[in-house]
């Protein structure tokens, strides 16, 4: 009788486990195709997930180095690095997926691009502007805030991204290689945001968003905040002059006067002596075109 | 009497039992509320970027913390669950209300790309796969030079000092 209950653990469950499995076959079928349509209804109306973010600012940057040269001086670099990533710990979003990044361009327009992800490019004609390293801060502090609010990203249609998730939930793209519709879809998002950062520029509002979170990641690093109010005010000069260049960053009268007003209510921090010194160590000169350190 | 009933060797063996069983009981769970400390947080399905956002969480708002997992805490806020970075919550009532100050630049794990079918959809978006069939497409891109941009890092020791002697705060 022992022996009975002994086989029938051994051999019998084993056996109607092994039936039961093969019964269940279809079932499971059934239940996984549950699964994937509750996870592909659910990732429908996601976001742009960070690592999505990053490849696309990845070829942004790609893009921008393919049209202005980078400028190959690592002192600056460097120092351009130090000065930013000061500034981006005290940001509203102090680490991207795989961190930010700065790096100088040799063009003599005026310009700096802040690309999906965390890279930030300001141009020699730009840098030729700042007098000090609180003005050089407020330029990287104001790009910074870019990448934070994910205004590049945000350049992307919403008809592009919903038809990248449509084609995402399609059974195919998790089998087969990369298909050409998604890369197609990822050239125009690429499109979209380069379009934005170097032809169009952000919405006056986007602008008007990073000004605030730049006067307050200056003021809370350390730096001067008034030093955004005087570069705005080159900029401003230099706009009027020089029609078509900071067509990325027209400083209008009145965001002059909104920032002028926001730096009002938070004080004006004092130059450091530490700081003129190795500013003017770096940048006290021009940089010359093709320039290499 | 009862006293020696008590110690008996049978007796011994069924209080040691019981202590035993006594550690694997769960303790009524205290539940830990943290409050968010910085703008624009998303709560993450797993504990990495790469992950799918699940949900959106308001500077202040105070969320329940679940588990913490390295630099990730699993939260519950508004009835939605997910995964936010350490640095971007303080404990409820410490008084940390504006943005704390990352002691380290924080560099996430590499990414890792999941191949099954349960994270397909939400990690098969823009990818390094298509990056690399993109790169091949448009030659012109200067990729090699994002990679060298990617490179330029500033040690953690050397921006201290970066920041302590241009007068910053620390």
């Amino acid at each position: 009788m022992k022996g009975g209950r002994t086989a029938l653990y051994f051999v019998g469950i084993p056996l109607l486990c092994w039936a039961l499995s093969g019964c269940a076959v279809t079932g499971m079928d059934v239940a996984s195709i549950a699964v994937k349509t509750a996870i592909a209804a659910a990732d429908a109306s996601r976001p742009m997930t960070d690592s999505e973010e990053h490849y696309v600012g990845r070829a942004v940057a790609a893009r921008i180095l393919a049209t202005y040269p980078l400028l190959r001086d690592q002192g600056l670099n460097t120092y351009l690095n130090l000065v930013g990533q000061a500034l981006a710990r005290r940001s509203t979003r102090p680490y991207t997926f795989k961190g930010y990044h700065f790096a100088a361009l040799d063009s003599h327009e005026p310009n700096a691009f802040a690309c999906p992800g965390g890279m930030i490019f300001v141009t020699r004609g730009l840098l030729a502007l700042c007098e000090n390293e609180d003005e050089l801060a407020a330029v990287l502090a104001h790009e910074v805030s870019h990448v934070a609010h994910k205004d590049g990203i945000n350049s992307i249609s919403q008809a592009r991204w919903t038809s990248v998730l449509i084609l995402l939930g399609k059974e195919a793209v998790t089998r087969a290689g990369v298909p050409a519709e998604l890369l197609t879809l990822f050239g125009e998002s690429v499109e979209d945001v380069f379009r934005t950062l170097v032809v169009n520029g952000y919405s006056r509002s986007a602008e008007e968003e990073a000004d605030k979170e730049a006067i307050k990641i200056l003021a809370e690093t350390g730096y001067a905040p008034g030093a955004l109010v005087s570069l705005l005010g080159k900029m401003e000069t230099l706009s009027k002059d020089r029609a078509g260049l900071l067509s990325t960053h027209p400083p209008t009268k009145e965001r002059l006067d909104s920032v002028r007003t926001l730096c009002g209510e938070l004080g004006t921090g004092e130059l450091h002596a530490a700081r003129i010194q190795r500013f003017n160590d770096i940048l006290g000169k021009p940089i010359q075109q093709g320039a290499t350190r | 009497m009862v006293r020696h009933l008590l110690f008996r060797p049978k007796a011994l063996r069924c209080w040691l039992l019981a202590s035993v069983h006594l550690l694997f009981i769960p303790l009524p769970a205290r539940c830990e509320i943290l409050t968010v400390v910085l703008d624009f947080q998303l709560l993450y399905s797993r504990p990495d970027f790469s992950s799918s956002q699940v949900g959106r969480v308001p500077l202040g708002a105070n969320v329940e913390k679940i588990q913490q997992r390295g630099d990730w805490i699993e939260v519950m806020y508004g009835g939605t669950k997910g995964w936010i970075h350490s640095v971007a919550v303080r404990p409820a009532g410490s008084g940390a209300t504006r943005a704390p100050i990352i002691p380290i630049i924080v560099r996430p794990e590499p990414v890792k790309e999941r191949k099954d079918d349960e994270v397909a959809l939400a990690g098969k978006g823009f990818t390094p796969e298509v990056e690399a069939a993109y790169r091949q497409q448009h030659p012109e891109m200067q990729y090699q030079l994002v990679d060298m941009v990617e490179s330029f890092v500033v040690d953690h020791e050397a921006l201290g000092v970066f920041i302590q002697e241009g007068g910053l705060r620390p």
